[in-house]
């Protein structure tokens, strides 16, 4: 029978790798996901995922499974990402002429890079969903990915990114509003648009 | 409740996180009411788009890489007890100071307002003062020309001299304001419980050990605060809380409330009391965003006058542009003459501007960061072995905190063209 996550932490925490493994296949779907919608690309999600997995091993002591891990987890690896971006967001500079030239309704946002396999990974209108949501504000997109992929609540994500819930609320709301604002914009995405609310009712 | 209202609410009721009463409120207006059943639709839609997204597995050696590093790594249980006790015993030992850090900031606030009323009359302090008007001497010739202020704000790059006394760095800061000429923080003390409470503990932190750190650090906060209240002076238009959450309920009070000690009313400049100088621990962090839609008769021209704004206010265009567009950073003290003259160059559509308050997150990580540096501090005294991970987290957490001031002393506009 396969031991539950607490188990697997208390055996991980006196050192017992094959233990700390079981949980990385349990959670690195999770983890690698979340690290990948929120930073857009392949290359910064592995990364990212790999040091949310090396920060939670470290810090394994301080986990008193007060919560469940799939939390703590979530938590550590919102803010490897935010920290991420954080530390990018500094130097990250696109020049005046660059956006006077660029067509209008460009594909996505610069820094967003996929490799060919990434292209085939995903259609063309989850792409256009990930882009969208890449071109939100690093916040808005935070709090967007942690409710809609881990389904955290209000009080989940405020203890994890240690906002008040009242924030937690108002970035979502926000930050789905602009979302919708930004599908809206994709003409490729107005036949589906269509389709769905026909559906609706 | 009006539509308005209703659709502020409606991401909050798809998740289910209202409470039943306006819930069924909600529900009776979605009834009746097309429009806001529109809004309804389209952000079901949004969401399900969102929740469709697959879930992904990394690539086929990612898990071979990341085992291999952590089989470099100690076992869990080597280095962290000791790193735990000496987080719960800093909680206690600053529980235990609350006292003594109100003291030491009223002290700190009389000292402004000596320094306030003598660099004025020259340094000709009644008797009573005299001892005030020497520590005053001694502080301001030596570590914190209060003039210059900003212009060493470049010469600590790494936010260094900012580590364990950033906080408690921040009373100074804001007393020392009036002496300036700008805008005092004025607090209202009706703020959130937990709030004071964290603002009066904070500055325990580095009182005890590091008697010159306060004095030392406000260099950085001190610059960033000058810059995003002389724009608050500035500019009675700016949009707070209240204009900024009206729709909210619940949790939009408790927000507000942070609000009530972050963001001091505009044109109270130069009001200061000791209270005041105790609460303005909770210095405002605040993160300001605008989003603006802008029609305008030739896009190309407007992308371009815009450009010519960018410059005019040192901003740069971030990462996020593209044809219709446009996101721009600027500092934050220019975000209000930077909107209004955006307001020329067409018509504008809409335009919402937001404040993020970050205050606890910041302190949150100012706290831990000075925690440990106390015990690399101790560490180093008696032996280095299984430390190493220590300076990784401190370094972590100063990018952290560095990013955060960055943040905070920098506007985003998200314009979009139509």
């Amino acid at each position: 029978m396969a031991l539950d996550d607490l188990e697997l932490v208390a055996r991980s925490k006196a050192g017992d790798l094959k233990s700390f493994e079981e949980l990385i296949v349990r959670y690195e779907k999770k983890v690698f996901t979340f690290a990948y919608r929120f930073m857009g690309n392949y290359a910064d999600a592995g990364d990212l995922a790999q040091e949310t997995f090396i920060r939670v091993y470290q810090s394994l002591a301080s986990f008193r499974g007060e919560g469940s891990f799939a939390a703590w987890l979530y938590r550590i690896c919102a803010n490897v990402c935010r920290d991420e971006l954080r530390r990018r967001s500094r130097r990250k500079n696109v020049s005046l002429d660059e956006i006077v030239s660029r067509p209008a309704g460009g594909e996505c946002a610069v820094g967003v890079f996929r490799s060919p396999e990434e292209a085939v990974m995903e259609g063309e209108l989850q792409r256009t969903v990930q882009s969208c949501l890449n071109d939100l504000p690093d916040e808005y997109r935070l709090v967007l990915v942690m409710r809609e992929f881990y389904g955290l609540s209000y009080h989940e994500i405020a203890a994890a990114l240690d906002i008040s819930p009242g924030t937690v609320k108002s970035r979502l709301n926000r930050g789905r509003r602009a979302l919708r604002e930004k599908l809206a914009g994709r003409r490729e995405l107005g036949e589906l648009f269509i389709r769905l609310s026909g559906r609706g009712g | 409740m009006r539509c308005q209202q209703i659709q502020e609410l409606l991401s909050a009721y798809l998740d289910g996180e209202l409470p039943p009463s306006p819930g069924k409120q909600i529900d009776e207006h979605l009834r009746s009411c097309a429009a806001c059943r529109a809004r309804w639709e389209e952000l079901r839609e949004t969401v399900e788009l969102v929740r469709a997204l697959p879930e992904l597995a990394p690539p086929p050696d990612w898990r071979k890489q990341l085992t291999q590093k952590l089989a470099s790594l100690p076992a869990p249980l080597e280095t962290a007890p000791a790193g735990q006790e000496v987080r719960s015993r800093n909680i206690v030992s600053r529980l235990k100071l609350i006292p003594a850090a109100a003291v030491f900031i009223l002290v700190l606030g009389s000292i402004c307002f000596y320094l306030a009323d003598n660099s004025r009359v020259g340094l000709s302090g009644t008797a009573g003062g005299k001892k005030h008007v020497q520590v005053a001497g001694r502080w301001s010739a030596g570590s914190l020309p209060s003039e210059s202020a900003e212009a060493t704000r470049g010469a600590s790059p790494d936010g260094a001299s900012g580590g364990p006394g950033k906080t408690p760095g921040t009373n100074a800061v804001s007393a020392r304001e009036p002496q300036n000429g700008r805008n005092g923080v004025t607090v209202s003390g009706r703020g959130a419980g937990e709030q004071n409470a964290e603002s009066a503990y904070r500055p325990s932190d580095g009182t005890p050990e590091k008697q010159a750190a306060p004095l030392m650090a406000p260099i950085r906060p001190f610059a960033d605060n000058g810059t995003g209240s002389r724009g608050k002076g500035g500019d009675s238009a700016f949009p707070t809380a209240g204009a900024d959450g009206s729709g909210t309920t619940a949790g939009g009070a408790e927000s507000r409330a942070v609000y009530g000690i972050a963001v001091p009313p505009d044109g109270v400049a130069g009001t200061l009391s000791s209270a005041a100088a105790g609460d303005a621990a909770g210095a405002a962090k605040t993160i300001r965003r605008a989003e603006v839609t802008l029609q305008t008769g030739d896009p190309e021209q407007a992308v371009k006058n815009i450009a010519m704004l960018v410059e005019r206010y040192h901003g740069n265009t971030g990462s996020a542009s593209s044809g219709k567009m446009i996101s721009v950073e600027l500092p934050a003290g220019s975000l209000q003459p930077f909107l209004s003259d955006l307001g020329t160059l067409g018509r504008v559509l809409g335009e919402n501007v937001e404040e993020d308050d970050i205050t606890k997150e910041y302190s949150a990580t100012a706290d831990r960061l000075s925690a440990l540096q106390k015990q690399a501090a101790g560490k180093s005294g008696m032996q280095t072995a299984g430390s190493e991970k220590l300076p990784d987290e401190i370094k972590e957490l100063k990018d952290r905190l560095q990013g955060f001031d960055e943040a905070v002393s920098r506007a985003t506009v998200n314009i979009t063209l139509k």
